[in-house]
C-alpha cells in the first residue's frame, strides 16, 4: 500500500489529527491532516531533534529510541522511529488531547511495519 | 533544591535528576554514571527542536516531552526559565506520575523563582 494511503490510515485512528513520515535529513516524505494543516517546515527541527535525542541516547548506554511524546498547550505529538533498509525515518502524529494517547499509540503499532515498508517504495 | 526534588528522589527506578537551564547549563544533578554537562546540553537540544518544530502549527508551548528509549525513559519538563529532567529505569517506572510531578513542581518553582 502507498504510503499516503497509510497515513490517511492513522488519520482515521479517533484522535489523530495529523500524521506525516519524515526522514532523518528533515525532508516530510509525505503528510496528511484533518484540517488541511502545512507539515512541510516540521521536517528540519524533528531531524534536529531526533539527533539529539539520539546523542542523549548514547549517553544512557543505548542505541534506539522507541518513541518521543510531547506535550503541548494544544494537544499532544506523538514521534515513532521507523526503520526501513538501514535507513531512519520519523512518524510524526500530532493528536487532539493527551487522553488519545493510549488508543493511538496501540493502533499505530498495528501500522508501523506497513508504514516502514511504504516509505522505501 | 535537594528538598523541593524529595518526592522525585524517591520514585521507583531513577536514574538521574537534573535541573538545567534553558541554554543547557547544569544547575543540581542527582544520580550516578552520568555526566551532568553532556546530558544537560542534549537536552537543551532536543527541547530547543521540539519547541521550534510545533509551535508554528498552532500548537502552543511544549510542556512535559518523554522521551522513550529501550532501558530508559526521559521525562523533560519545563520549570520557570529551566528544565527538570528525570531520567528512569524502563522495567521499574513509567516516569514519574502525575501527583508526584505536581507536589515537586510547586514547591521547584517558588525555589527558582527566588522565592523560597
Amino acid at each position: 500500500m502507498k504510503l499516503k494511503a497509510l497515513l490517511q490510515q492513522v488519520l482515521e485512528i479517533k484522535g489523530v489529527l495529523s500524521a506525516a513520515v519524515v526522514d532523518s535529513d528533515g525532508l516530510v516524505l509525505e503528510g496528511v491532516s484533518a484540517e488541511g494543516t502545512d507539515l512541510s517546515f516540521v521536517g528540519g527541527a524533528i531531524a534536529s531533534s531526533l539527533a539529539s535525542s539520539k546523542a542523549l541516547a548514547g549517553l544512557l548506554g543505548e542505541g534506539r529510541i522507541t518513541q518521543t511524546m510531547i506535550e503541548y498547550e494544544n494537544g499532544p505529538v506523538l514521534m515513532t522511529p521507523l526503520e526501513a533498509e538501514g535507513k531512519e525515518f520519523i512518524a510524526v502524529l500530532t493528536l487532539e488531547a493527551a487522553n488519545a494517547l493510549g488508543r493511538v499509540r496501540f493502533q499505530l503499532r498495528k501500522l508501523l511495519p506497513d508504514l516502514a515498508l511504504a516509505v522505501t517504495q | 533544591m535537594r528538598s523541593a526534588l524529595q518526592p522525585l528522589l524517591g520514585i521507583d527506578g531513577l536514574v538521574a535528576l537534573l535541573v538545567l537551564t534553558r541554554d543547557g547549563l547544569p544547575v543540581e544533578m542527582f544520580g550516578y554514571g552520568l555526566r551532568a554537562e553532556q546530558l544537560a546540553a542534549e537536552v537543551a537540544g532536543i527541547a530547543r527542536s521540539t519547541g521550534k518544530a510545533f509551535r508554528a502549527l498552532g500548537l502552543g508551548d511544549p510542556g512535559r516531552q518523554r522521551i522513550s528509549l529501550q532501558s530508559h525513559g526521559v521525562d523533560i519538563i519545563p520549570v520557570e526559565d529551566y528544565y527538570l529532567v528525570v531520567v528512569s529505569d524502563n522495567g521499574r517506572s513509567d516516569g514519574p506520575a502525575p501527583h508526584v510531578l505536581e507536589s515537586t513542581l510547586e514547591p521547584l518553582r517558588l525555589l527558582l523563582r527566588g522565592e523560597r
